[in-house]
């Protein structure tokens, strides 16, 4: 509630309780008028009626000049005791009979003839003719106390105390609504730190989402790292092939033995693509999202890093059912779970051995749901029963310092609960280990990626048509620039997207963009693509990156992407598909 | 040559006699004048039957025989009224009480063999020991009275229960 209504309401609050007050005030003081003049009334009327009993009783005395008598009836008036005086004159004025109470004065002088009936400094005085038969017999005078104390004081005491009982009313109801406010404050306070306390713990649900993500793209990145060494072997292997290769080339001008020499360079080159595609791929950030995933060819797809990334000296056997079911997990998780399953595997065969990936489905056994039991087993050193029971644990590791930091089988503990399924491992020492990765099946069936429309590729269709080349690296520029030829493209290189907006505003029309998308200066690939989009929306704009997350970036903003490294038919194909679909 | 004794004490005896009777004289006066104002109260304190009043005629005080009051009485009921009524006083010379509503038998009065209706008969025991319906005494120096209670009712005239209290004896109350 806002504070303009509390005051508000606090203030009529304040208000009415016055008010309250007030009335009951004017009320009592009106009551204790009224009840004060009622009792006045009440008191004259009875001492009236008194005087006239007095004045009716002592005529006969008055009239034959009986003293005694008349201060009989005077006596008898004493009883009650509220008259202070009272006295008896004859018809000459002279008094007769009387009676005083102590400290009160009985006048001398004989009252007028006129009945009356007076209050005077708390006493009233009644004055009565004594009259008989129309025959003026004397006075009779009679005074009281204006108003009997005690009856005052009981009136009052009564009035005070339903006026101190109202007060006490309003003073409760006043603390309880000053309670009810302290209350309400309270209750918002609380309100209020609750609301914090809520944000806060959003905040670090936040925090922690992000500190989540930057642990699985570690645990990512450290696994690569790890394999970094089998890698480099590899790409040694295959730089080996290819120089080697060239060379040989070079050498000799038999065209079987040089197509011969192509054909292997070619391979070593597509191998090496390959293996890096898959590590850009795998070292990708990628949200955690689950899908429906076909096992086989996920692993099988994995094959080829890991044959090469594990040491030469380790074989790697698969041995997949052809039949398996389809499981729901993250497939970035699920491939860094194997590929840790398999760096732990090689690290525990110092000395090489045979790391056997096999996977088959496993029937629902009592607590557990049917699923896939993925089997990564190897012929090493064995896990002693001690470390067996804390590998799973998050920093625990068995490897010196620099080689491992403990979060490789955690990751794999982590997915296998993630995905609802579970690992284990089993051991013999000196006799190998094999860890076993259960996850439940699911009936959804696996997503089939969209088929992306191929573009009909004619090699050499490029009919002379413009290109503008925009790449930073000279090399890259050459090679592209020898495959846009033999495309029979012509194409004018710009080395920074600044440069390429530049010979746009020149007076050469050009039919395409080909821009590399990870450049130097103040604007990317990406940036020029769209500011062609704004500028000149005829000229359709292809990119090309090694980088998947730019990929994804530049394919989000709609436009298309050429996947490096690629061969002369996957430009000329993208090419065409490009000028193809802007109507060229 | 100085007056002889005898004639100067009767001088003397005379001044005294005269001193005396002066004073008794006084007194006297001062009782008549409280029973001629009694004479006329009365008439507050009580009631005649119907038919004693012609009218608006006033109410009539008799005196019967010597009149001791002089002009006190006269006086007396010149300023009253009962009940509305003006009081007369009136001074037969025979003892016919016939029109009077109180009467007092004075010195020489003859009182009536039978009490007469309607009249309030007052006597007094200065003039006779017989007693009307009201009978005034002097007791303590001061002028009180009996009450006859039959008399007065055979008279037909009723008195205030006021007045009855304040005889020296009622009569047939």
């Amino acid at each position: 509630m806002n504070t303009g209504l509390h005051r508000l309401i606090e203030r009529r609050f304040r208000l009415v309780a016055l008010g309250c007050l007030a009335v009951l005030l004017a009320a009592g003081v009106g009551v204790a008028a009224y009840t004060e003049q009622a009792a006045r009334r009440q008191l004259a009327h009875e001492a009236e009626a008194q005087a006239d009993l007095l004045s009716s009783a002592v005529s006969g005395a008055l009239a034959f000049g009986d003293a005694e008598a008349a201060q009989d009836y005077v006596d008898a008036v004493q009883v009650n005791p509220n008259v202070v005086s009272a006295a008896v004159y004859d018809v000459s004025g002279r008094r007769v009979a009387a009676f005083v109470r102590g400290g009160e004065v009985v006048g001398e002088q004989p009252p007028a003839r006129a009945a009356s009936a007076r209050f005077d400094a708390g006493r009233l005085t009644i004055v009565r003719p004594v009259m008989e038969a129309g025959q003026h017999l004397g006075t009779v005078r009679l005074r009281l106390l204006g108003a009997p104390r005690e009856q005052t004081l009981g009136r009052y005491a009564a009035l005070l105390l339903l006026l101190g009982l109202a007060g006490l009313v309003v003073g409760v109801l006043a603390v309880a609504q000053g309670a009810l406010r302290r209350a309400n404050r309270d209750l918002a306070q609380r309100a209020e730190a609750l609301a914090e306390a809520n944000a806060e713990l959003e905040h670090q649900m936040t925090e922690r989402e992000k500190a989540e993500e930057a642990l699985r793209q570690s645990q990512k990145m450290e696994a690569i790292g790890r394999l970094t060494g089998g890698i480099a072997h590899d790409f040694n292997n295959l730089l080996m092939v290819a120089s080697s290769g060239v060379e040989l080339m070079e050498r000799t001008e038999d065209p079987k033995r040089r197509q011969a020499l192509s054909d292997g360079v070619r391979q070593a080159v597509e191998r090496g693509a390959a293996l890096t595609r898959q590590l850009l791929a795998f070292s990708r950030r990628s949200p955690l999202r689950t899908e429906v995933i076909a096992l086989r060819p996920r692993i099988l797809g994995l094959a080829m890093l890991l044959e090469r990334s594990l040491r030469e000296d380790v074989e790697v056997r698969f041995d997949l059912a052809d039949d398996l079911w389809p499981v729901e997990a993250d497939p970035g998780e699920l491939e860094l779970a194997i590929l840790n399953l398999a760096v732990n595997a090689r690290d525990a065969m110092p000395g090489g051995g045979r790391l056997d990936i096999s996977a088959n489905n496993v029937a629902a056994q009592e607590e557990r749901p049917a699923g896939v039991a993925l089997l990564v087993a190897d012929n090493g050193t064995g896990i002693a029963p001690d470390v067996a029971a804390r590998i799973f644990e998050p920093f625990f590791t068995t490897k010196e310092v620099g080689r491992g930091t403990g979060l490789g089988l955690s990751q794999v503990y982590g997915f296998a609960r993630s995905s609802g399924g579970e690992v284990s491992v089993r051991s013999v020492e000196g006799e190998g280990a094999v860890f076993t990765l259960f996850l439940p099946r699911t009936d959804r069936s696996p997503d089939t990626g969209p088929s992306r429309p191929v573009a009909e590729s004619t090699p050499g269709g490029g009919k002379g048509r413009r290109v503008l080349l925009v790449e930073d690296d000279d090399a890259v520029a050459a090679g592209v620039g020898h495959m846009l030829r033999d495309l029979d493209y012509v194409y004018v290189r710009a080395a920074s997207a600044a440069a390429a907006l530049g010979v746009l505003e020149g007076p050469v029309a050009f039919d395409v963009v080909l821009s590399d998308m990870i450049m130097p200066g103040g604007m990317d690939g990406l940036g020029l693509a769209n500011a062609i989009r704004q500028r000149r929306r005829k000229v359709p704009v292809l990119l090309m990156t090694g980088f998947s997350e730019a990929a994804a970036a530049a394919g989000a903003s709609g436009f298309a992407v050429l996947h490096k490294p690629y061969g002369i038919e996957d430009l000329g194909r993208q090419l065409e598909s490009v000028l193809t679909q802007s109507g060229t | 040559m100085p007056p002889p004794p005898r004639a100067f004490g009767l001088a003397l005896l005379a001044a005294a006699w005269t001193a005396v009777a002066w004073h008794a004289n006084a007194q006297a006066s001062l009782e008549y004048s409280v029973k001629a104002s009694y004479l006329v109260r009365f008439s507050a304190f009580a009631d005649w039957p119907h038919g004693a009043f012609d009218g608006d005629a006033p109410l009539t005080i008799c005196v019967v025989g010597r009149d001791p009051f002089g002009m006190a009485l006269d006086r007396a009921a010149a300023t009253q009224t009962a009940n509305g009524r003006a009081l007369s006083v009136q001074r037969p010379s025979t003892s016919d009480l016939a029109g009077c509503h109180i009467a007092y038998l004075g010195q020489g009065a003859v009182a009536p063999a039978t009490p007469p209706r309607a009249v309030l008969l007052i006597t007094d025991e200065a003039v006779a020991a017989r007693r009307g319906a009201i009978h005034f005494v002097v007791a303590q120096g001061r002028v009180r009275f009996h009450i006859d209670q039959h008399l007065a009712r055979s008279a037909d005239v009723s008195l205030n229960s006021r007045l009855l209290a304040l005889a020296l004896s009622v009569k047939g109350g």
